[in-house]
């Protein structure tokens, strides 16, 4: 059932057994997890079935380091950021989840086993099953090309599946508006969760509606499904037991907010032969009615010995060079790519074309790289509260999404690592465009991914939430959403928040019951 | 967002950002326009002109290409501007490879030999830069070798 808040009587009190902030990608999958399970639920979601620009102003905010827009990149309406996401897809890799001595912070409180069961029915939810992340059989099978064999030890290819994408608003309206159980609150935006005295419980969810009500919601259990962003700011908004904040006694809430770095422009490939590099590798391929795209991705071997952070590039062409052609000397880019080419056809060519240089069409192609990195969890990356406030008067966010030297001199080992495995293999020759080393080559850009604000570890001094994802010292109340990662890896990050919401499902069925 | 939706492909007229940008990096870089530096530093005066190694045209693709990219890597190693050095260090790297090799074997042979050993190298990490380029450190000093022989 969808009820409007704005509809009802001014200090309306609902009750349920459970409460849900957020009907983004973490609360409407935690919703459907729970529908005939006997608990009923309630989702406060603070906006409406439709985007508002002045519900969705109440997402913007003070930007303090690396230019990143708080608003432009999440959506405030039922169904969260799912409205405008990508659907680029792929679960996290084992080395992900370890304890890495090289990189500070890291460790989650379980290995890739335990998520390893809820990452097939989350490939389901998000529409890509089955997932063939790490299949290349599988996916030589069904495009009929052959994969490259990888030779140096330090790349190896991986598999992004995409989602038509899904959009959790639309796509399970219907399913969670006729669900007995479940019961969603639009436009009701939570300003504070109320505890207890001792802080030990959550007693209740003050909400505010932009029309000027003010209801709540009472219920035995609390789940902080509102994003990466805004769980850390609906925390620390919730400032009167606990002052610094609900669940932040040991200062760690907004702490080591982490994005994927992604860069372009650093760097291009040139292949003289185009035919040796499958399709997967360079677009996006339609097999079995899903679409998937190969990636390039250190091994977990290489990023131990060389104690690198995770990276992955993907590879598009971008030109071709043709042959023919006088070369356009004033173009110091195409005269490069063209004395390369022609320079290296032994080296990079078979046989055939190394016998018959420039009889072809083109001299060869170049391909356009792009990169997304891990970065090291830096507690000096942060979301904390702005002196600005919003239309409901509440102090808005401030980002200061921070990079560390670590994160950029993996990155350049794991780059390099690409131009070996192309030499290596004599399919390609790489160019860096990077000017200073000791910089960021290009702007860097967020991928819109919000981890690592309530981090999770089962030490409190080091995670807002404990590995169930409760909040350390409150006993009704948990988090779902990338906020918990205390790593980011460098996957997607939703299909992971959808397999560890689904985790958490289990975990309050058995709480609750 | 994903890495992929950052390809910079080129737009319909050609003028899309990233020739802007990269050509400015070209130039931080230190390239000249039409690639490959043409010219010599006033201060190579170098002597040293290479009889050609007949299997030199087995390895290399267009020798003009080449010798443009050799020169740029000469500037960066001005040592190697000379052939004998060159040919040694080249012919050394070949020798790890198969102890037994020489470089008076035939031209198809040598050939097929720097063929492995480029991707060896590749594969051993032995590499240089030239000009943004990553090279096999044998492969940068065979189109050395080529700018001295043009
Ligand atoms: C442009 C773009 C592209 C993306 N592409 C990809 C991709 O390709 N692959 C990928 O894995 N991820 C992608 N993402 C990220 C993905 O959208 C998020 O990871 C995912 O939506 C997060 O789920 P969530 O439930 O934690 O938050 P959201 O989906 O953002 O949901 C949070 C919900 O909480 C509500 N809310 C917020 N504050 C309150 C409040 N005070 N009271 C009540 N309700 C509140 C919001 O209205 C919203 O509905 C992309 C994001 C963007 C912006």
């Amino acid at each position: 059932m969808f009820t409007d808040a704005r509809n009802l009587p001014d200090r309306t009190s609902v009750e349920a057994d459970l409460a849900i902030i957020g009907g983004g990608v973490a609360g409407i999958t935690l919703a459907r997890a729970l529908a005939g399970s006997g608990i009923s639920v309630c989702v406060v979601e603070a906006g409406g079935l439709k985007p508002d620009p002045e519900v969705q102003s109440l997402y913007e905010g003070e930007n303090r380091g690396i230019d990143y827009s708080p608003s432009g990149t999440r959506l405030r309406f039922f169904g969260g950021s799912s409205n405008h996401w990508g659907g680029f897809c792929r679960p996290l890799d084992p080395i992900d989840l370890e304890q890495r001595d090289w990189v500070p912070f890291s460790g989650w409180p379980f290995t890739i086993d335990e998520l390893r069961r809820y990452y097939e029915p989350a490939a389901e939810i998000v529409e890509v099953a089955p997932g063939r992340f790490d299949d290349s059989d599988y996916w030589e099978r069904v495009t009929g090309e052959k994969l490259p064999e990888w030779v140096t030890g330090r790349m190896r290819l991986q598999f992004v599946q995409f989602s038509p994408p899904t959009r959790f608003g639309s796509r399970y309206q219907d399913e969670i508006k006729t669900a007995a159980d479940i019961r969603v609150l639009l436009n009701a935006n939570v300003t504070r969760i109320s505890a207890g005295d001792d802080a030990r419980a959550v007693e209740r969810l003050d909400i505010r509606t932009l029309n000027g009500l003010r209801h709540s919601v009472k219920a035995r259990y609390y789940v902080l499904a509102a994003g990466g962003l805004e769980n850390a700011r609906i925390l620390l908004l919730s400032n009167d037991v606990v002052q610094a904040g609900l669940g932040n006694q040991n200062d760690l809430v907004g702490r080591f907010f982490m994005e994927h770095p992604h860069l372009s422009g650093f760097a291009e490939m040139v292949v003289v032969d185009i035919g040796r590099l499958p399709k997967i590798v360079r677009e996006r391929l339609k097999a079995q009615g899903r679409f998937a795209k190969a990636a390039f991705n250190p091994t977990q071997s290489f990023l131990r010995e060389q104690r690198l952070l995770n990276a992955t590039f993907t590879m598009g062409v971008a030109g071709a060079v043709p042959a023919g052609k006088q070369p356009n000397r004033a173009d110091a880019h195409d005269a490069a790519r063209r004395d390369m080419l022609l320079a290296a056809r032994h080296f990079l060519g078979d046989e055939q074309h190394a016998a018959k240089p420039g009889q072809e069409d083109d001299v060869g192609v170049w391909l356009g790289i792009g990169a997304a990195c891990e970065q090291v969890p830096n507690p000096d990356s942060r979301v904390t509260l702005s002196a600005q406030r919003d239309v409901l008067d509440l102090a808005k966010i401030k980002l200061d999404w921070r990079l560390t030297e670590q994160d950029r001199l993996s990155f350049y080992t794991n780059l390099r690592s690409l131009a070996l495995e192309f030499g290596a293999l004599g399919i390609g020759r790489m160019r860096e465009l990077i000017a200073d080393r000791h910089d960021w080559s290009q702007p860097v850009h967020g991928g819109s991914h919000h981890m690592g604000t309530t981090r999770m570890s089962d030490d409190s001094s080091r995670g807002v939430v404990d590995g169930n994802c409760k909040v350390h010292a409150v006993d009704n109340f948990y988090v779902a959403g990338s906020s918990v990662f205390p790593t980011s890896g460098v996957s997607n990050p939703t299909l992971t928040i959808v397999a560890l919401t689904l985790r958490l499902a289990d975990h309050l069925k058995e709480r609750i019951r | 967002m994903n890495a992929e939706h950052r390809f910079l492909l080129p737009r319909p007229g050609g003028s899309g950002r990233y020739t802007r940008r990269t050509f400015l990096l070209t130039a931080l870089l230190g390239l000249t326009v039409g690639g490959f530096a043409a010219s010599r530093s006033p201060a190579d005066t170098s002597p040293d002109p290479c009889v050609e190694p007949r299997w030199l045209h087995k390895t290399i693709g267009d020798r003009q290409s080449a010798a443009r990219i050799g020169r740029a890597y000469l500037d960066l190693h001005p040592n190697y501007r000379r052939c004998h050095r060159l040919i040694a260090d080249i012919e050394k790297a070949l020798k790890r490879q198969d102890a037994s090799f020489s470089l008076t074997a035939d031209a198809e042979q040598t050939g097929s030999a720097l063929q492995r050993l480029v991707r060896k190298e590749f594969t051993r990490g032995e590499v240089v830069s030239v000009a943004g380029w990553v090279l096999s450190g044998t492969e940068a000093r065979l189109y050395a070798l080529t700018a001295m022989s043009v």
